[in-house]
């Protein structure tokens, strides 16, 4: 039997909301996610999808319940350890890529390593190879402000890609992007993820995307679902 | 829209009150430096002015003699001229009064009895049954003096001058005041006769007071006086005389000005970054209200509004710090007049209606103008762009470019314009040092975003630091630039000063070769009056333990219608001749022997445009005299100084007694024994007598008080830098939250996040430094060879004072480090889940 990448078992999330209401952005959420699997997070905008990311990535903490990454219960670790356990094994793409403008092409991408005190000779291959495999290599000392959209989000799956993470964990990530160009991404990432052995759990309002994962859920006001089978 | 203001400025405050206090500290450390420097500048002209107003009284011209004295025969010429309806002699001069040491009063002998005057409603306190002016020795001392002395009327008491103790009566109390003129506050006033008879004056005059006919052209009648008195005296109006000091300081205020307007332009800065700071955290508050419909100039109007209320609180804060940094500085700024300038003390500080409204004027002026760059940047934009969460930050390469080539051609022009043109221009200094300090902020752009995009980032450290410094260039360059305008200032003001002390060394070094230095003093200062008497120097001479002495007579007269020391030794002797640091070689002081000439210094030569060949005149008590310019020499004292052989001094400028001596011991002999043994043997007061090496050291302490208070204004600029920093950070973690997000979200820890913050800070710091120190060494060049030599005459060798500028810049970098942390603790408290909230 594979390994379970992320668990969740009874997490809900509250946030506070106006007066003393509480609002629910996830409710009594339990599934198991095994490792190289690509799930899909469909949901309208609201219902929690995104908070379900964070919870997974261990940048915010379940109200109640328990998240594991790879048989790691998140809430036993303390903040440092947390980030740690981000470095090494999470990556995340973001709807709005938030590539540094400051930075080369090639710094963006090798980012989590200049993070992680790692060495440029130990990254520099990786990261041409990245960007070789996305087909942005002769683009990697060009400022990122240069690029197009999409050229954007394939820079963030490379950055994302590079410290070889169990689990990629994805919000949104064609949503700034034209339909053309999104289902391009989509498809370079789940090609990179399946060459990568990893996890891919990425939150998407497209049926036409989700279709493109092995499983797909449905959160709506903070109850998770098993989708119906695609096709 | 007005009742928004009062919620939300209230709101602001709690919500964010580092921020908004860093704004106010910037607004009150501006102006603070402004108007203490002010206040120490008016107090020192009003200070000497109330002197002039002691003697001059209600006097529409007040005549003085060219030669410092002025003969009785004097008063019936000037009485006598048209237009002069009344005048009064008055005898001058400063006493010790003993019993209370360091207590001196200002002397002033008139008719106490003449109408023209018109003392009587002045004085009070009369001793019972004792007549006004009754016998020898009747004075009237002003209320503070009295006070001070405890006296009452009819005590008796000694005053102590350089030919020795008199038996003086206190007899009235005489407030100025009452006269109509707010005088000295130690006075004493007697019977012009008995002034003239006990303090050896008989026949002499040291200025005569008129009251002009009605309608009198003054210019007209001073230059009859003049006249009638065959140009041997000057005729001027009080506030002529007042306006004189304010000239004789004007190079001293001029500088202090200078660095306090420095203060303010960094303090500029700082509320400019501040309120940019403020604005950055409201922007998005700007977009909600501009969506619900208020009107860009309703938006504007609350930034202006906000920005007049700090700057309103810091104005109030800035008087009262103005105020005791002046108090604080008093000493040092006192000391200067008196030793540097000759003027007396500051004895109270005025705070007058125009110092307050520049303090409003600089501070609310500093906050609007601040606020008014980062405030219509928020007008212009749309309501969108307002709302948005990442703010778009960086100038382009366009406007950086712009800048860099307009700072460019401001300091190459002003160089240009200086070597072509202005050379010869008195304000030539300051201009150039204007454009010095205005180039810097210009420069920084560029130079931060062209550094920052080619630093390689091989980690997430220091370079990364330096390479995100380029991403937020905006707030970063007003940062840096302020950081480096204060480190010009820094820098070159101890360029000038060190290079000044250096310069001071080899010349105190080279001219006191002396053991011993005995000079003539009333109380405990020397002056014109104080003069030793033959038997002393004789004694003197005798002693066992002295090889040698050097005689030195020193008079202050008019030398080419200035007051300067006319020096006479006795040339003869080679260690006259080494006193002076001649600027030309040769046998100069052989030729002035020879040529019955004389040698001036530096400062006097510049200021007169007088060199070797031509002749000076010197206005001596006996009439003027005119000699020929054998040598100049280096000089660095206020004005300059005449050197001359004492036989010619005698012969040309009449005969008189020594001011002071140096002596050469016998080997072996100590010199602080000698000195300790000469002045135990003569009364407390009368003698100032220093071995070499105290001699040495009051003049490096004089040196010091001197440039105390520039001190004060380089640490003002430096916190006010330093705060910059803090705001810069505070700015950019508000504003980059995001990005601080991103990096969390990768794997940074915080102690990461906080170093960064702490390395972004440090490489402001290095940047500053390197800016400011180009710019300082610049400054510094100014100073020293531009300022200095056009506005003193003092030739000053360039020098490295390499630890002084070491500390320093250790100083910046830990005040940079230090004013970091707190931005970088904010900063790594940002959560990893801010970055999502801008996807949502």
């Amino acid at each position: 039997m594979d390994a379970a990448a992320l668990t969740f078992a009874g997490v809900s999330k509250v946030y506070d909301g106006a007066g003393s209401a509480e609002r629910y952005a996830l409710r009594d959420v339990s599934c198991e996610i095994t490792s190289g699997q690509t799930v899909a997070i469909v949901g309208r905008s609201g219902s929690g999808k995104s908070t379900l990311l964070h919870l997974a990535a261990g940048i915010d903490v379940p109200t109640h319940g328990s998240v594991a990454v790879h048989g790691t219960p998140l809430e036993s670790l303390n903040e440092t350890a947390r980030t740690r356990l981000r470095r090494r094994d999470i990556g995340f793409v973001f709807q709005l890529f938030h590539l540094l403008p400051h930075l080369t092409v090639r710094d963006n991408v090798a980012l989590p390593d200049l993070i992680a005190g790692a060495r440029e000779r130990d990254y520099r291959e990786r990261v041409a190879a990245l960007l070789e495999r996305v087909g942005l290599a002769d683009r990697a000392a060009d400022p990122v402000a240069g690029l197009s959209g999409g050229e954007m989000q394939r820079v963030a799956i490379c950055r994302a890609l590079l410290r070889r993470p169990r689990l990629l964990l994805a919000d949104e990530p064609t949503g700034s992007l034209d339909d053309a160009s999104g289902e391009v991404v989509m498809d370079l990432m789940l090609k990179m993820v399946a060459e990568e052995g990893a996890t891919l759990v990425y939150a998407t309002h497209s049926r036409e995307l989700a279709s493109m994962a092995d499983r797909t859920l449905r959160l709506h006001s903070g109850l998770l679902e098993e989708a119906e089978a695609p096709g | 829209m007005v009742r928004y203001f009062y919620r939300t400025v209230s709101a602001h405050w709690r919500t964010n009150p580092v921020l908004y206090a860093l704004t106010v500290l910037g607004v009150a450390l501006g102006v603070a430096s402004v108007i203490s420097i002010r206040i120490l500048n008016q107090s020192a002209v009003a200070s000497f002015a109330a002197g002039v107003r002691t003697i001059g009284g209600a006097a529409d011209i007040v005549v003085t003699g060219k030669g410092g004295t002025l003969p009785d025969a004097a008063y019936p010429l000037v009485r006598g001229t048209p237009g002069v309806t009344a005048a009064w002699p008055a005898f001058e001069t400063t006493v010790a009064v003993e019993g209370r040491p360091g207590t001196f009063a200002r002397l002033l002998g008139v008719d106490l009895l003449a109408p023209a005057l018109d003392l009587w409603g002045a004085f009070s306190g009369f001793a019972p049954g004792a007549p006004v002016a009754a016998g020898r020795g009747w004075a009237a001392a002003t209320p503070e003096l009295a006070r001070v002395m405890g006296w009452v009327p009819g005590d008796r008491f000694k005053v102590r001058d350089g030919a020795g103790s008199r038996q003086l009566r206190f007899g009235a109390l005489i407030d100025f005041e009452r006269w109509g003129a707010s005088g000295e506050r130690q006075a004493l006033v007697m019977d012009i006769a008995d002034a003239q008879s006990l303090f050896g004056g008989a026949g002499t005059l040291h200025r005569i007071g008129v009251t002009a006919a009605e309608g009198a052209d003054l210019p007209a009648l001073a230059a009859r006086i003049e006249d009638r008195l065959g140009g041997r005296a000057d005729a001027v109006t009080p506030s002529e005389r007042t306006g004189q000091a304010r000239e004789l300081l004007g190079a001293f205020r001029l500088n202090l000005t200078a660095m306090s307007l420095v203060s303010l332009l960094v303090g500029t800065f700082l509320v400019f970054s501040s309120m940019r700071a403020c604005l950055v955290w409201q922007r998005r508050e700007f977009g909600v209200l501009r969506s619900l419909g208020s009107t860009p100039g309703q938006v504007l109007a609350l930034i202006l509004g906000e920005a007049a209320l700090l700057g309103v609180m810091g104005v109030a804060i800035g008087i009262l710090a103005g105020y005791w940094t002046a108090v604080w500085n008093l000493e040092a700024v006192s000391s200067t007049l008196t030793n540097v300038y000759m003027l007396r003390e500051i004895e109270s500080l005025e705070v007058s209606r125009g110092t307050l409204a520049l303090a409003v004027f600089a501070g609310l002026g500093g906050a609007l103008s601040g606020t008014l760059l980062p405030a219509l940047d928020v007008w212009r934009r749309d309501t969108r762009t307002l709302l948005d969460t990442l703010p778009a930050q960086s100038a382009g390469t366009a406007v950086t470019r712009v800048l860099f080539r307009i700072g460019l051609v401001l300091v190459v022009g002003a160089l240009a314009w200086y070597w072509l043109i202005a050379w010869r221009w008195r304000l030539t200094g300051f201009v150039l040092s204007t454009a010095v300090m205005l180039c810097l902020p210009l420069l920084t752009p560029w130079l931060v975003q062209h550094l920052a995009a080619r630093v390689r980032v091989p980690d997430f450290g220091f370079r990364y630091g330096v390479r995100s410094l380029g991403a937020t260039l905006a707030n970063t360059s007003f940062s840096v630039s302020s950081l480096a305008m204060a480190v010009c200032l820094l820098v070159g003001i101890t360029l000038l000063v060190e290079s000044f002390r250096e310069t001071l060394v080899r010349w105190v070094d080279r001219s006191l070769t002396a053991d011993v230095f005995v000079t003539a003093t009333v109380g405990a200062r020397p002056g014109p009056d104080a003069t030793l008497s033959a038997q002393l120097v004789e004694r003197l001479a005798g002693r066992p333990d002295v090889e040698g002495v050097g005689p030195l007579r020193r008079l202050f007269l008019a030398v080419e219608g200035q007051r300067v020391a006319v020096v006479g030794v006795d040339l003869s002797r080679p260690a006259a001749r080494q006193r002076l640091a001649l600027l030309s070689g040769g046998d100069v002081v052989g030729r002035a022997i020879r040529e019955r000439g004389i040698l001036i210094g530096e400062p006097l030569s510049s200021s007169a445009s007088v060199t070797v060949g031509d002749t000076i005149e010197i206005e001596g008590s006996q009439g003027p005299v005119r000699l020929p310019v054998s040598g100049i020499y280096r000089d660095y004292t206020q004005g300059g100084s005449v050197t001359m052989d004492l036989g010619l001094m005698a012969e040309t400028l009449g005969p008189g007694a020594l001011t002071s001596v140096a002596l050469q011991l016998r080997p072996g002999a100590d010199p602080e024994a000698v000195a300790a043994g000469i002045e135990s043997r003569h009364p407390r007061g009368s003698l100032r007598v220093r071995s070499n090496r105290h001699l040495k050291e009051d003049i490096f302490r004089v040196f010091d008080q001197t440039f105390a208070v520039t001190r004060i204004l380089q640490v003002m600029s430096l916190i006010i830098a330093a705060c910059a920093i803090t705001l810069t950070l505070l700015v950019v973690a508000q504003e980059k939250a995001s990005e601080i997000a991103l990096y969390r979200t990768l794997g940074a820890f915080r102690r990461q996040v906080f170093l960064l913050f702490v390395s972004k800070g440090t490489a402001m710091a290095f940047l500053g430094l390197v800016l400011g120190f180009a710019g300082g060494i610049g400054l510094g060049a100014i100073l020293i060879f531009v300022i200095q030599k056009s506005y003193f005459g003092w030739s000053i060798e360039w020098a490295w004072p390499w630890w002084p500028l070491a500390g320093e810049a250790l100083a910046i970098v830990c005040a940079a480090v230090l004013a970091s942390l707190y931005p970088a603790f904010k900063a790594s408290r940002t959560p990893a889940n801010e970055l999502c909230h801008a996807d949502a």
